[in-house]
């Protein structure tokens, strides 16, 4: 690929275009040099994607609201959880955010990242997901749905949606299917556990060690709530409780967690 | 430097925003009034790129009046929210507008709503919000005394102690607020006020 090139750099076109003709890379769509000025995202959020807080260091756009979430695989049962919280940078919005939608009975969405995108993606998928089941007179099966997430995302390539998606849902047979993937649509499948969000180095630690092959609803409910409680404690862009959904063949049980409120 | 909060109350949504229009280090004027009435029943209170902050709030207003003369009834807040969060979000990648938005507005079936929605078109409803250097004072103000179901008094005084606390705290503090609440009755002002009145013209 072409080098980044920065919209701030002080590079003229003419070396610009150079650069990405060496590379094979049509100027117009190298996407990643803005050359009429105006890019595709404001400026704040532009820039190799850091974004300055009021306290100086700079962000990543992906920890601009912050999240939190984790699949997990059980005996015929999955779980998705997420953190509640919404916020701008460094300051809270909001505590009752949803992170986690129901595409149908046998599927759960969680949505990672920049909120705004979360709320679009959301948007197109569920579209996506009702013209399908217009079409087919049935509901997506989750490896299906992954690999439409995957190609929506993969769509935006030089120019992506800022969210990492986790996918939980029952396949054939009820068997139990997550996926994570990154925001470009690389499809990560896993046996056990998936994590997303700011709080992603925390989890995956939690999870390994908690972790425990073919759990049972109940004791898989444990282990995702302890989990996320424990890793989303150590990172302040996410938490102010969690949202769990249990799913089996038969129920949904969806939970509210009250973790520590800060 | 622009405040811009609100709350929602028992059948009643406030909308509270400082009046002053400022480029740089002049205040061009004091009595700018930043929340819109968007149809009878919703407020829309902005905070942004002066520009922008206009032209989306009226395009807003006019496709709101446009959906009410195409199909006899008003959008429902919830309806109006998604629009503008569409807006801007269609907006983001290409053009983006600068300008942070609070909606109040009250339907008749589900009462008093809020929402907040970011100028990267994050959406979210709300029973507190605010923007600005001001936010930092005021959201702390209504985390402390803010409870669900207040009547007009007791949030009017919470408006109040939020304006106090932004003109006590804030360096550059606005001198002049505006209030504007929503109810059953109808969008409307509520009271303003100023700290700073405009000098009179002198006489010729």
């Amino acid at each position: 690929m072409g080098r980044l090139i920065n919209a701030n750099d002080k590079v003229n076109d003419h070396q610009a275009n150079e650069s990405c003709a060496f590379f094979n890379l049509s100027p117009l769509h190298s996407g990643l040099h803005f050359s009429a000025g105006r890019s595709p995202i404001p400026a704040k959020l532009d820039a190799a994607r850091r974004i300055d807080t009021p306290a100086g260091s700079p962000m990543s756009i992906f920890e601009y609201n912050g999240s939190a979430l984790i699949a997990m695989v059980g005996k015929n049962c999955f779980a998705i959880a997420s953190d509640r919280r919404l916020g701008v940078q460094l300051q809270t919005i909001a505590t009752d955010f949803q992170k986690i939608y129901k595409v149908h009975d046998k599927l759960f969405l969680g949505l990672s990242g920049l909120a705004t995108d979360a709320q679009t993606l959301y948007q197109r998928l569920v579209f996506r997901h009702k013209l399908y089941q217009l079409r087919e007179e049935r509901d997506m099966k989750p490896e299906t749905f992954a690999n439409l997430v995957s190609s929506i995302l993969y769509e935006k390539r030089f120019g992506p949606y800022f969210c990492q998606p986790v996918i939980a849902g029952l396949g054939d047979e009820d068997k139990p299917f997550i996926c994570t993937m990154d925001s470009i649509g690389a499809k990560y499948l896993a046996k056990d556990f998936v994590v997303a969000g700011t709080a992603s180095e925390s989890l995956y630690g939690a999870c390994e060690s908690m972790f425990k092959p073919d759990m049972e609803p109940e004791e898989l409910f444990e282990t995702i709530s302890q989990a996320l409680l424990s890793s989303v404690d150590r990172d302040c862009l996410s938490g102010w409780g969690g949202h769990v959904y249990v799913v089996t063949s038969t129920e949904i049980r969806e939970r509210i967690l009250k973790g520590r409120m800060d | 430097m622009e405040c811009v909060f609100g709350l929602v109350g028992d059948g009643f949504a406030v909308l509270a925003a400082d009046t002053s229009a400022v480029n740089s280090i002049l205040v061009h004027k004091s009595n700018e009034d930043k929340i819109m009435v968007l149809d009878s029943h919703k407020l829309v209170a902005a905070s942004g790129e002066p520009g922008d902050r206009v032209q989306f709030t009226e395009y807003v207003q006019k496709n709101v009046a446009l959906y009410q003369f195409r199909n006899g009834i008003p959008l429902t807040t919830p309806a109006a929210a998604n629009f503008m969060r569409g807006e801007l979000a269609t907006a983001l990648r290409k053009n983006p507008y600068s300008v942070n938005i609070l909606l109040a507005g009250y339907d008749k079936e589900t009462g008093p709503l809020l929402y907040f929605i970011d100028y990267i078109a994050t959406l979210h409803k709300v029973d507190k919000g605010a923007f600005g250097y001001g936010s930092y004072f005021s959201l702390s103000i209504m985390d402390r005394l803010y409870r669900s179901g207040m009547s007009l008094e007791e949030a009017i005084d919470l408006v109040d102690k939020c304006i106090m606390e932004i003109r006590s705290r804030l360096v550059v503090a606005p001198p002049n607020f505006v209030i504007k609440i929503v109810d059953k009755d109808g969008a409307r002002e509520y009271a303003w006020r100023e700290s700073l009145k405009d000098a009179p013209g002198a006489s010729a």
